[in-house]
C-alpha cells in the first residue's frame, strides 16, 4: 500500500535527490511517490529545475582594480603600523622616572618663555 | 590508456594522482600558504587575493545586489583577513574561514543598508543587472544568448528577494558550490537546519522564478 509522504520526508527525500544521494532504500519509495502524485511530481520537477539553474549560474568576475586596491591598502596600513611600532619602542626605551620630569620642564619652559614680557 | 578496474594490481597507475594524493597536495601548499601568511609575506597575501578575489566578490554581489557595495565589501573583507591572520585555526580550510568572515561582513552590510535605506548603485535595476550579464561569457547562439542572459537576470531578482539567511546557504550551496560540512562550519548550523532552510529557500525560489516568468510571458504577448 502506497503512503503518503509527510513534509518531513518531502524534505529529506527533495534535499537528497537533488543532491544525488538518495539511499538505495529512498530510491523506490521516492519513484513510486512521485508516480502516484502529479502535484508532487511537479514540485520537483520546478526544485529541480530552480537548483540546476542556481548552480549555471556563472560567477561574476571581480574588477580587474580590486587586488591591486586591496594590495595598495594593506601596504599603506602596514606602513602605519611599522611606524607606530617604531614610535612605541622608542619611548618605551626612555623610563617614565626621566620622561616625566623632562615632559614637566619643558611644559615649564614653554610657559616661561611665553609669559615673558 | 587502460580502461577502469584493468589495471594490473601489482603495477599501480602512474598518472594522474588520485583523488586523496591531490587532496593531500593542497593541503601541504594551503599549509604552506598560511606559515607565510603568517610570517605577514606580501607576496603570499596578494596570491591569496588574486585566487580568492573573484569568488569572495561573486559572493557579495549576490548577497548585497550592489556591485559598488560589493566591490567595497570585498576589500574590507580582504583587510580583515589580512588584520586576523593569527586568529586563524589550522583545523579549518581557508576558503571556510574566508568565506565565514566574508559572511559575517555581508550580514552586517546589509543592516546598515536596512538602516540607510539602500545601496549606492540600483538594486539589480535592468543597467546593473546588464553589466553584469556582460561581464560574464554568453553563449554564441542569439536564442541561447537571449534565453541564458533572461534566466540569469531572474536567478539574480530571485536571489534578491530571498531572506538574508536563506540567501547566504543558497549562495554557498548552489552558486559557490561547498560541502555541507564548509556551509555548517560557516554558519555555525547543525546539518539539520542547513538543509531545511536550503529546502524551503529553493522552493521559494520556485515560486518567485515562475512568477517573474509568467509575468514576463504576459508582457511578450
Amino acid at each position: 500500500m502506497r503512503r503518503e509522504l509527510s513534509k518531513a520526508d518531502v524534505e529529506r527525500l527533495f534535499v537528497a535527490a537533488v543532491d544525488g544521494s538518495l539511499p538505495d532504500e529512498d530510491v523506490e519509495r521516492f519513484n513510486d511517490a512521485m508516480e502516484g502524485d502529479v502535484a508532487l511530481k511537479s514540485r520537483y520537477e520546478t526544485y529541480q529545475r530552480t537548483v540546476k539553474l542556481l548552480r549555471g549560474q556563472p560567477r561574476v568576475q571581480a574588477p580587474a582594480a580590486l587586488a591591486s586596491v586591496i594590495m595598495r591598502r594593506t601596504k599603506r596600513r602596514r606602513s602605519m603600523m611599522h611606524s607606530l611600532k617604531l614610535h612605541e619602542v622608542n619611548l618605551s626605551r626612555v623610563p617614565a622616572e626621566v620622561l616625566i620630569p623632562l615632559l614637566l620642564a619643558a611644559a615649564v619652559a614653554l610657559f616661561l618663555m611665553t609669559a615673558s614680557p | 590508456m587502460a580502461a577502469h578496474g584493468m589495471s594490473d594490481a601489482s603495477t599501480p597507475p602512474a598518472s594522474p594522482p588520485s583523488a586523496p594524493q591531490s587532496a593531500n597536495a593542497a593541503e601541504l601548499s594551503e599549509r604552506v600558504l598560511v606559515s607565510k601568511l603568517r610570517r605577514r609575506d606580501p607576496a603570499a597575501f596578494e596570491l591569496l587575493v588574486r585566487t580568492h578575489q573573484d569568488r569572495v566578490y561573486d559572493f557579495c554581489v549576490r548577497m548585497v545586489t550592489d556591485r559598488e557595495e560589493a566591490f567595497d565589501l570585498t576589500q574590507e573583507i580582504f583587510f580583515s583577513i589580512h588584520q586576523n591572520l593569527e586568529k586563524f585555526r589550522a583545523d579549518s580550510k581557508l576558503t571556510t574561514w574566508i568565506f565565514r568572515i566574508a559572511k559575517n561582513h555581508c550580514l552586517n552590510r546589509l543592516k546598515y543598508l536596512k538602516r540607510r535605506g539602500r545601496g549606492r548603485s540600483e538594486e539589480f535595476g535592468d543597467v546593473n543587472e546588464l553589466a553584469i550579464v556582460e561581464s560574464v561569457g554568453l553563449p554564441q547562439q542569439a536564442d541561447d544568448v537571449l534565453s541564458a542572459q533572461r534566466d540569469r537576470q531572474f536567478v539574480h531578482m530571485a536571489i534578491a528577494q530571498l531572506d538574508e539567511d536563506q540567501r547566504v546557504l543558497v549562495v554557498l550551496r548552489d552558486v559557490e558550490g561547498l560541502t555541507y560540512e564548509e556551509i555548517m562550519e560557516i554558519t555555525e548550523l547543525a546539518e539539520g537546519t542547513v538543509k531545511s532552510r536550503l529546502h524551503r529557500a529553493r522552493e521559494k525560489l520556485g515560486g518567485i522564478l515562475a512568477k517573474l516568468e509568467s509575468s514576463f510571458a504576459d508582457r511578450g504577448e
